[in-house]
This record gives C-alpha cells, sequence and structure tokens, in this order.
C-alpha cells in the first residue's frame, strides 16, 4: 500500500515536472522574446534609436539623444523627454487588474553532488566517497482554496573508496551511501490556506522558521533537528502540526500545535495530554526586529526565548537566548548566541563574521567518546566560536575565498577550513573546502578521525 | 558556501544592482564639494527635491515587473524578472522573484526602515536595515521603493555636464551615514525636465562602481513619472552591463496583505 502510494506520488511529481517545464520554457520563450525586442532596439527613445545595442554603453554616452537634441518647450511642459509616449500605447497603466488568479503549479528542488575525503595525520588510512543529496519538490496553489506542498530528500552514493583501517567510530558515524538504490524519504507535506488573508494556516509535517541566528540557534526549539549552517542544502525533516500565523503590520504572532507526540508506533494519545505547543511574536522597533518565543505542554519541558537582529553602524549582529527551568526529567538551561557581520573595504568585498555560543549545560566531553557519538554536534560544549573572513574577486573575479575557524573553546578543539567558490565561465560552480581538525585527539572535533585530520571536500549544486 | 544559490544570485545582484543605480548614484571624480554656498547646496537639495516629488507616487500603489538581461563577456545572457508592488505613502514596498525557477519565491518586503528578506529554501526571513546590502548580492533595495536621498545624504551642485546631447546639472551626494547605499553619488539631471538621465555610484575613496543610466521614461499619473529602460554598467567587472525594461504597470489597488511577511511566505517554492 505504501509502495503504491510514493508510486503514484512519484507520477504525481514527474507530470507536474512534465507541466513545469512546459511552463518553464514558455517562461524562458517570454524572456526571450523580451531580451530580443530590447536588443532590436524599440526605438522610442533617443537612447534606443542612437544605440542599436542598448548594451553599448559609450553609444549611449556618446549619442543619446544626438538625434533628437535637448528636450522641446513642449516636451519639457508635458513632462520627460524621453520620446517614450508612442511606447506607452500598449501599457496597463492604470488597468483594473495586476495580474490573473490561477491555479499555479511548481515543481524544483535542489540537489547537491558532493566528494569528500578524510586522512588521519599519519596518512595510515582513508576516506572517499562521492553522493547525491537534495530535495525534490512539488506545489499547487489553487485560488480560494490554498496550496499543497510536498517534498522529498533524496541521497544516492556515487562512489566510495577506503584504504587502510579506518576507526571503527569513523565508519559508524559517516557510512558510506548505498550505489546500489536512491534513498527517498517525505520532508514536508503540508496543506496552507487562509482567512481572507488576514489569518494564515498550513496545516501538516512542515519546518519552522524560529529564530534569526546562523551558526546556533537556541531558540529553535519547535523544529525536530536544528538547522545546519554549514550544509547548502536543508534537508530536514518537517514536523507535523498546525501553525497559525497572523500578520499584524509590524507585529506578527505565530502559534504552533506540535502534534509529533500523538503517536507512536501503533499508539494514539489523547491530543489533550500529548499535543504540545509553540509561539513566537515578533516586532520592529528601534532599527531591530526583536522575538519571544515559548514552547510546552504536557509532559514537556517548558522553554523560553528572546531573539534580536538588525544593524548597528554599519555592521549586522543578531542573537539568541533560550532558558528553560528544570523539568519533566530535564535540567535547566540557559543557552544564548550573538553574531556579528560586517563588510570591509573600499569596495566591500572583503567581509568579517563572528558567533560565539554559550551552553550552561555543556561540558568538556574530552577522552569520552560515547558522550561524543550521542551529543549533538556543536551543542555539547559549554562555548563555541566562529570566526570567518571572506573576500570576492580574490584572486580574480571569477573566485571567492573565505578561511574561517571553529572551535568548541571548553574542549579546545577547532576545525581551520579554506574554502573556495569558483564560478569560472562554461564551467559548473565549484565549491572547494580543505579542512582541518586539531587541538588534541579525543575531543569533539577530532575523535572521529584524530587529531591532524585533513577533509577535503569538492561539492557543486543545482537548483531548478 | 552557497553554491546552490551563486549564480542566480549573482544575476539577481546584477539585475537588482541596475535597478539600483537609477536609484542610487553618482559622482563623476571624487570632486570636493564646492567651497562656497549655502545658496548652492540648497540649490542642490531642490533639484533633488523636485525629481524625487516626480518619482515619487504618493497617492496610490504601484506595481510593476522588471526584467533584467545580464550581459558578461565571455558568457551567456542571463535573465532575471522581479515583481515589484509599492506603496509609496506608507514607504513599503514588496518585492518577488519570478524568473529564473531556482529564484522564484525569493523575495524582499520593506516597509519604512525595515527590510525583510525571504529565503524560500530554509523558510528563513532575515532582516535588514534597508540601506544594507540585500543579502550577499551587493543589491540596494531603496530603488524600488520611495526615494528619499537629501535624509542619507548631503547635496551640492558639481557643474554641469553633457549626457549625450542633453545639458544637465550635476548633483554630488555625500553620505551623512554609515549605513548607505553608495558613500558618494553624482546625479546627471536634465535640465528641461527635471529627470536623472545618469547617475554614478562611488565607493568612499572615490573609486567609480557602477554607472546607470536612465534610458526611458513613462508618465504613470500627471506629473509621476517611473523609468521603464535603464542600463547599468559595472566599472569593476569589465564588459558587465546589465539592461533593465520595466513593464506591467499597473496603477490599480495592491491588497494590504501584500506587504506582509505572510504574503512573502505565500509566495515561496
Amino acid at each position: 500500500m505504501a509502495n503504491r502510494t510514493i508510486v503514484r506520488a512519484a507520477l504525481a511529481v514527474v507530470q507536474a515536472a512534465l507541466f513545469a517545464v512546459a511552463i518553464g520554457g514558455q517562461a524562458a520563450a517570454a524572456a526571450g522574446a523580451q531580451a530580443s525586442i530590447v536588443a532590436g532596439g524599440q526605438a522610442a527613445t533617443p537612447a534606443a534609436s542612437a544605440a542599436d545595442n542598448p548594451f553599448d554603453a559609450s553609444a549611449f554616452d556618446a549619442a543619446v539623444g544626438a538625434s533628437a537634441g535637448p528636450p522641446s518647450a513642449a516636451q519639457s511642459a508635458a513632462g520627460p523627454a524621453s520620446g517614450g509616449a508612442a511606447a506607452l500605447d500598449g501599457a496597463a497603466i492604470g488597468s483594473s487588474s495586476a495580474s490573473t488568479v490561477r491555479t499555479e503549479y511548481l515543481v524544483g528542488g535542489s540537489i547537491l553532488v558532493s566528494s569528500y575525503s578524510v586522512l588521519p595525520a599519519g596518512l595510515s588510512w582513508y576516506q572517499s566517497s562521492a553522493a547525491a543529496t537534495g530535495r525534490i519538490f512539488g506545489k499547487v496553489s489553487v485560488p480560494d482554496y490554498g496550496s499543497l506542498y510536498m517534498s522529498y530528500n533524496l541521497s544516492q552514493g556515487l562512489f566510495a573508496a577506503q584504504g587502510g583501517t579506518p576507526p571503527q567510530a569513523a565508519l559508524l558515524a559517516n557510512p558510506p551511501l548505498g550505489l546500489a538504490a536512491p534513498t527517498w524519504a517525505p520532508a514536508e507535506l503540508h496543506y496552507s490556506f487562509d482567512f481572507g488573508k488576514r489569518v494564515f494556516v498550513r496545516f501538516g509535517k512542515q519546518l519552522l522558521a524560529w529564530g534569526p541566528s546562523r551558526v546556533w540557534s537556541p531558540i529553535d526549539f519547535v523544529n525536530q533537528t536544528k538547522a545546519d549552517y554549514f550544509s547548502p542544502i536543508d534537508l530536514r525533516q518537517g514536523k507535523p502540526g498546525l501553525r497559525v500565523f497572523l500578520p499584524l503590520g509590524p507585529l506578527n504572532a505565530t502559534a504552533f500545535a506540535d502534534f509529533s507526540g500523538l503517536t507512536a508506533g501503533s499508539l494514539v494519545f489523547d491530543p489533550a495530554t500529548a499535543t504540545r505547543f509553540a509561539g513566537r511574536l515578533d516586532a520592529t522597533f528601534g532599527g531591530f526586529e526583536w522575538g519571544v518565543s515559548a514552547y510546552g505542554g504536557h509532559g514537556a519541558q517548558a522553554k523560553g526565548g528572546i531573539d534580536f537582529s538588525g544593524d548597528f553602524f554599519g555592521s549586522a549582529i543578531y542573537g539568541e537566548t533560550a532558558f528553560a527551568p528544570e523539568g519533566a526529567g530535564s535540567s535547566a538551561f540557559i543557552q544564548s548566541s550573538l553574531g556579528l557581520s560586517r563588510s570591509l573595504g573600499d569596495l566591500k568585498d572583503w567581509s568579517l563574521s563572528f558567533e560565539g555560543f554559550y551552553n550552561s549545560a555543556g561540558a568538556d566531553h574530552a577522552g569520552d567518546p560515547p558522550a561524543l557519538a550521542t551529543a549533538t554536534p556543536l551543542y555539547s560544549g559549554m562555548w563555541y566560536l566562529y570566526a570567518a573572513l571572506a573576500a570576492t574577486r580574490l584572486p580574480s573575479s571569477d573566485f571567492q575565498t573565505r578561511v574561517s575557524a571553529l572551535s568548541n573553546l571548553s574542549d579546545k578543539s577547532l576545525s581551520l577550513s579554506l574554502e573556495e567558490d569558483l564560478s569560472p565561465p562554461g564551467m559548473p560552480p565549484l565549491n572547494l573546502i580543505a579542512s582541518l581538525s586539531g587541538g588534541g585527539a579525543g575531543k569533539e572535533f577530532t575523535w572521529l578521525y584524530g587529531d591532524g585530520a585533513v577533509s577535503i571536500t569538492v561539492r557543486t549544486s543545482i537548483e531548478f | 558556501m552557497n553554491l546552490a544559490r551563486r549564480a542566480p544570485a549573482a544575476l539577481s545582484a546584477i539585475v537588482l544592482s541596475l535597478a539600483v543605480h537609477s536609484l542610487a548614484a553618482q559622482t563623476s571624480a571624487a570632486s570636493a564639494p564646492q567651497p562656497g554656498a549655502a545658496a548652492t547646496a540648497q540649490q542642490a537639495a531642490a533639484l533633488v527635491t523636485a525629481f524625487q516629488d516626480k518619482l515619487n507616487l504618493d497617492n496610490g500603489d504601484l506595481s510593476d515587473t522588471f526584467t533584467l538581461v545580464q550581459k558578461k563577456d565571455g558568457e551567456p545572457d542571463r535573465v532575471l524578472r522581479v515583481r515589484i508592488y509599492r506603496r509609496d505613502a506608507k514607504d513599503t514596498f514588496t518585492l518577488i522573484f519570478q524568473y529564473p525557477a531556482s529564484e522564484k519565491g525569493k523575495g524582499y518586503w520593506r516597509s519604512k526602515d525595515d527590510l525583510y528578506l525571504y529565503l524560500p529554501t530554509t523558510r528563513e526571513f532575515v532582516y535588514r536595515n534597508r540601506k544594507d546590502d540585500v543579502g550577499s548580492t551587493d543589491v540596494r533595495t531603496d530603488l524600488f521603493g520611495k526615494t528619499d536621498l537629501l535624509s542619507q545624504y548631503d547635496a551640492t551642485l558639481d557643474g554641469v555636464a553633457k549626457v549625450a546631447t542633453w545639458e544637465t546639472d550635476v548633483v554630488r551626494l555625500d553620505a551623512k551615514k554609515l549605513d548607505v547605499s553608495y558613500p558618494i553619488q553624482k546625479w546627471y539631471i536634465r535640465r528641461g525636465d527635471g529627470l536623472p538621465v545618469k547617475v554614478e555610484n562611488f565607493s568612499a575613496g572615490g573609486v567609480l562602481l557602477r554607472t546607470s543610466y536612465y534610458i526611458e521614461y513613462k508618465e504613470i499619473a500627471k506629473g509621476r513619472y517611473i523609468f521603464t529602460k535603464l542600463l547599468a554598467v559595472d566599472a569593476l567587472e569589465k564588459g558587465q552591463k546589465t539592461f533593465l525594461t520595466n513593464d506591467e504597470i499597473s496603477t490599480a489597488k495592491i491588497p494590504d496583505y501584500t506587504f506582509s511577511k505572510a504574503f512573502l511566505e505565500e509566495q515561496s517554492r
């Protein structure tokens, strides 16, 4: 039954994809037609008539208006001397309707093709693999009914190699993807509708945006897993629930009923005791956006949080603080993150960013592999710091270079990375990352592959 | 890191920056302000106020579609299309990417000084000050909404110049604040109708970053205009130009909820 459903879903996706291809083709044709009209030089303006090629700025600078001369008194009285009156005839100015309401279909996806290799300090072994991972989605919006959205995560191993004897922990932590067949998993499926464009409802398995931070997100106690800042594609699973969103000008209110605890295997529980709730209010004032969040319910640890984001003297700053009293078998904690990013240089082609994280429940787990194996990465220590320096057009306009450091200050381990974005003409854009883990063996960044291990990642991604 | 979005982002940067140019603006060489005169500053401010009065639409709504075609030496042309919903009376606008498909659903909503960037891939709203760059694209959004240069810049007259065959007054703008689109701009304002025909954007050090040419305007209400064709030339990336056309212009009333986070999310992929 489940297989049949998946097959039907796949067929629907394929049908929708074919439809989207057709629509996309029309859009491309329209865009191309528009471009050709432009390139053809509508003789509507002195500029266009003087320069057949609208991209010829020198022609514009030298000749625009040459044939027309300065605006006449009549033109001046009537308005701008664009000479474009004839071109206005077919314009939609003053039309009563800005767009036609119709059913819309949209299919797309993001696919990441990457290879990853790791070598320990002594080069006594190596692991290498390549895979395609990504997300495919379909969305249909029907006027007055709402929209249905569905997405699937997919992964397919493309290559795997190994030499020597890697540590058992490394094999368990990062098993290579199978090469035989792709794996699929539903990520989101929800139905969205609204009440008079005033109250917006989303029902189903969904991801929620919750907080402004980038590397660490303490107040995101709503989604099943924290977002991975270092992954180019968001492959998290949604959470089943009902979200109600109420925009009130500069104030926005979000309420979420979390249904993830309503079932466990074949068991079904009473919603009165198994549903958990989250709420968020955000508003802007003083040049910043401020947010307040809360989460709780029967048998759940109550949690609260505050966050802010904005610009301060030319720098983007943001922060979150989450807190929870002891309850539901969990200890009290406070988690807080603070980040800053700023563009540098006369041409703003350098950027510097920092983010720090404090976790009162964190600890130094150095030398305790079982604890490290079960801990959430980047949340097990008490103090963390991330810093990055990036440069565009370095060494040339087709490159972007970034160096970064990510450290668990509690156990003093770290990961240093050199990253290069390449986008040379005629080639797919590539992202190359070389990372070095250090700070001593048996710590957060070294317990898997050892102190001094080097990893190399090469990847490209396609969005459609 | 942003591999997936980089190519489209570059396009959008170009495209939007082209548009931006229209709003942003200029400085031909970083010449020092004319010593002189408060009167000169007043004249310059009057010129800026005059063209802003013609470009801002204080009564009613405006929606239009910008198509940007980016040309870069050795690369195929890139096309980007964005839909703009604008309500100057409330100093707000919403921008939605329509094409290409990989960018569809991305959008911005600005309300006065507050700017929200919506990223469909992660469902995130990123809050920014409106005068900051948009994402990593080096695109400034103030082009698309109400123009209020004098609140951000000091204006001085910088002589006269000929753009094509038009005589223009040159107004130099020097930023009063840190968080502006460009530290220095020069606007070339055509005599006769008082509309800008060329804008140059400079870095704080006087490096020319971009030049925009307003090729065509359209009258959308009595005495109110919107540009319909614009050419932006990137001074840093040689051979990179973006041609921007503006069509599907409508002054029909826009539903209030269009200016909200909910609308951006509704358009999401």
